[in-house]
């Protein structure tokens, strides 16, 4: 674009610059003659033929006729002309001509001419390069264009070729990252983060699913052993009694059925449902109103250390308060008489450390990742009832608020350490 | 609600599209005291819930044709003000939080027996006096001061924790309908997740104690069913 822009200039500027000479020429002739007619310009002519070998002349009277010059017969047309090298006389090379022919007073005809081939030498370079150029733009565009789409595609091929893996069903499928940091790269990573988090989500509902297949069916067998049992007694009171059973049976089944539902939820969720701030003094509070008495009853003592009013924690209330309790409930049931539960809050390396203590039996220490596992009941607490869950649910309330959780020995009994991330901290 | 409430039956409009659900819910014994009107589509049950007066409206949340939030909404932007009862599966936290803000009173997740159906009911039905207006619940010789939270029993002031006096209120808010245990958790402790210890009891076993070990029992046991304030 640029150069043919700057050529044609160049060439409109050589173009004027000619005519300019053509016309001083002739301007000059003229002058020389002191009139416009073919007889007082002959002399001239012929001086100037003879003298001026870079201009073409011609002198053509009213009837067409050549009278001198050295160029052949021209019609008398008035105007700029561009003739070619066949115009000449006495053509030694095929140098065209561009001059100027106007129609005298009496009839006759005068041309001056220059050689023209400046001009044409550059104008067919400009198209030369003009046409070079554009060739080399395409074949450079399309090479270019190709080799670029050849990278494109390949690498969206790739990503097809892993999108159709994972569909038929590996799961564990990445896309591969070159490392470069470039926009294919980023969307790679975000593709994988996504790929993660559907895995993760996919991983927990078959978990659920094949949690409840498996959890339901103790209840539900239990079930229908009572309901048969009812409809076989012939006895009024005994039949009453087995579906008394079978109510209780059906209610743990819709139990397990509703915890394992909340349980995925808050595994499966990465925001907390309503977060608010709040002193670690009310959670304690609420949970000494909870269990003070049941403890008591259970001939066991809560013992709670107060936080000070000014540590504060950011997370679900709801969820916290089901945390500590089935703990301290895990406690109180685990346990004999006179056991003392405890419950202390720290600060922790800017976070947030909340031990619930027991001097109960413990767990050995071979069971304490175990018991996390949905369904895991130790054999010495089978005669406890509970559904398996509680440590479960604790732990996933305690992973959602990004949190770990441990068991260690209380010596005796055992410790509960909840560790919180100082993310979780309010701010007072 | 006019004077006359008391007499007539309450009518109570159900929007429940299961009609199994439905008609259980209709047949049982536990409604007897209630006319039931049944709905079975979204948009049929907002006529109703629009157009007629009701005491009570007990709604699905998942309905064909409009879902039971967006009749609440309704509703409440016709400014009836009648109590609501949500009928849920969806057990998320947040599903019963939206539930309540959109302006139900009350809600139950299914499965439900229709004893705590009835049982949630009654409270509703009972609402005739909006609950910040009274100073003082009296029942039988007991008195309860909410203004300064004290309990008098034959005019004799009785100590009594706040956890007891919260139970208490719930008890004198409601004298003679049957109370479930899970609607005690769900409002007197603020507990919707699954309990492995006699929470309830215990403090049932303790108010008991506080209104006087002697005096004539006022909350009773309903076997199978919950607890009751009655007198004798």
């Amino acid at each position: 674009m640029v150069v043919a822009l700057s050529g044609y200039h160049s060439q409109k500027l050589l173009l004027q610059q000619l005519r300019r000479t053509v016309a001083a020429e002739r301007d000059e002739a003229c002058s020389e003659a002191q009139g416009q007619d073919v007889p007082r310009l002959r002399p001239v002519i012929h001086e100037l033929v003879r003298n001026e070998p870079a201009f073409y002349y011609l002198l053509q009277d009213g009837r067409e006729q050549v009278v001198i010059g050295n160029m052949l017969h021209l019609r008398p047309v008035t105007g700029w002309r561009w003739l070619t090298w066949t115009h000449r006389t006495t053509p030694a090379d095929h140098h065209p001509v561009i001059g100027y022919g106007a129609v005298l007073q009496d009839g006759g005809y005068f041309f001056v001419g220059i050689d023209a081939t400046p001009l044409q030498s550059l104008r067919r370079d400009l198209w030369f390069t003009l046409a070079w150029s554009s060739i080399a733009f395409l074949l450079i565009g399309l090479g270019g264009g190709f080799i670029l789409s050849r990278l494109v595609l390949g690498k969206i091929e790739t990503i097809s070729l892993t999108a159709r893996e994972i569909m038929r069903g590996d799961m564990s499928r990445r896309l591969p990252l070159n490392g470069t940091g470039d926009e294919f790269d980023h969307l790679s990573g975000s593709l994988n983060a996504m790929l993660d988090r559907n895995e993760a989500l996919i991983a927990s509902v078959r978990q659920v699913s094949d949690d409840i297949a498996h959890d339901m069916r103790r209840p539900l067998a239990r079930l229908a052993q009572h309901l048969d049992e009812a409809t076989e007694t012939p006895q009024p009171d005994r039949r009453d009694v087995a579906l008394e059973r079978a109510k209780g049976d059906l209610h743990d089944a819709l139990e397990i059925f509703s915890s394992l539902l909340r349980l995925a939820q808050i595994e499966a969720g990465d925001r907390i449902p309503g977060s608010q701030t709040f002193p670690v003094a009310d959670l304690f509070e609420t949970i000494d109103a909870f269990y003070r008495a049941v403890a008591e009853d259970h001939g066991q003592t809560l013992a709670m250390s107060m936080p000070p009013p000014d540590m504060v924690i950011e997370g679900s209330r709801v969820l916290l308060v089901q945390m500590l309790s089935n703990l301290v409930e895990n406690a109180i049931n685990h346990s004999p008489s006179k056991t003392v539960i405890s419950l202390s809050a720290t600060t922790h390396e800017g976070g947030l450390a909340m031990v619930v203590a027991d001097t109960g039996p413990g767990i050995p220490v071979d069971d304490r990742e175990r018991v996390f596992e949905k369904m895991v009941r130790l054999d010495a607490s089978r005669t406890v009832p509970g559904t398996g869950l509680g440590l479960s649910m604790v732990r996933a309330i305690v992973r959602l608020h990004g949190g770990t959780i441990r068991l260690d020995d209380n010596a005796p009994g055992l410790r509960c350490e909840i560790t919180l991330p100082a993310s979780v901290v309010g701010q007072t | 609600m006019t004077d006359d409430s008391h007499n007539r039956t309450p009518r109570v409009l159900l929007v429940e599209d299961d009609r199994d659900t439905a008609a259980c819910i209709a047949q049982s014994p536990a409604m007897a005291h209630v006319a039931l009107t049944v709905a079975t589509s979204g948009t049929h049950g907002r006529y109703l819930a629009l157009n007629e007066t009701w005491d009570c409206i007990i709604l699905d949340r998942r309905l064909p044709g409009m879902d039971g939030l967006t009749i609440l909404e309704s509703v409440r932007a016709a400014n009836i003000q009648t109590p609501a009862l949500f009928l849920t599966t969806m057990d998320g936290i947040s599903d019963r939080v939206t539930g309540l803000k959109s302006g139900a009173d009350d809600y139950l997740v299914k499965p439900f027996s229709v004893i705590e159906l009835s049982a949630r009911l009654d409270t509703l039905l009972r609402r005739i006096m909006p609950h910040h207006q009274e100073a003082r619940l009296i029942f039988a010789d007991v008195e309860l001061d909410l203004l300064h939270r004290e309990v008098y029993r034959s005019g004799e002031k009785l100590y009594i924790q706040a956890q007891e006096l919260k139970l208490l209120e719930y008890f004198m808010r409601r004298p003679l309908a049957i109370v479930t245990r899970e609607m005690l958790l769900q409002a007197v402790w603020d507990i919707d997740f699954p309990i492995r210890t006699n929470l309830v009891e215990t403090h049932i076993s303790r108010l008991r104690e506080r209104l006087g070990r002697d005096a004539a029992p006022l909350i009773h046991t309903v076997r199978g069913q919950g607890y009751v304030l009655r007198s004798s």
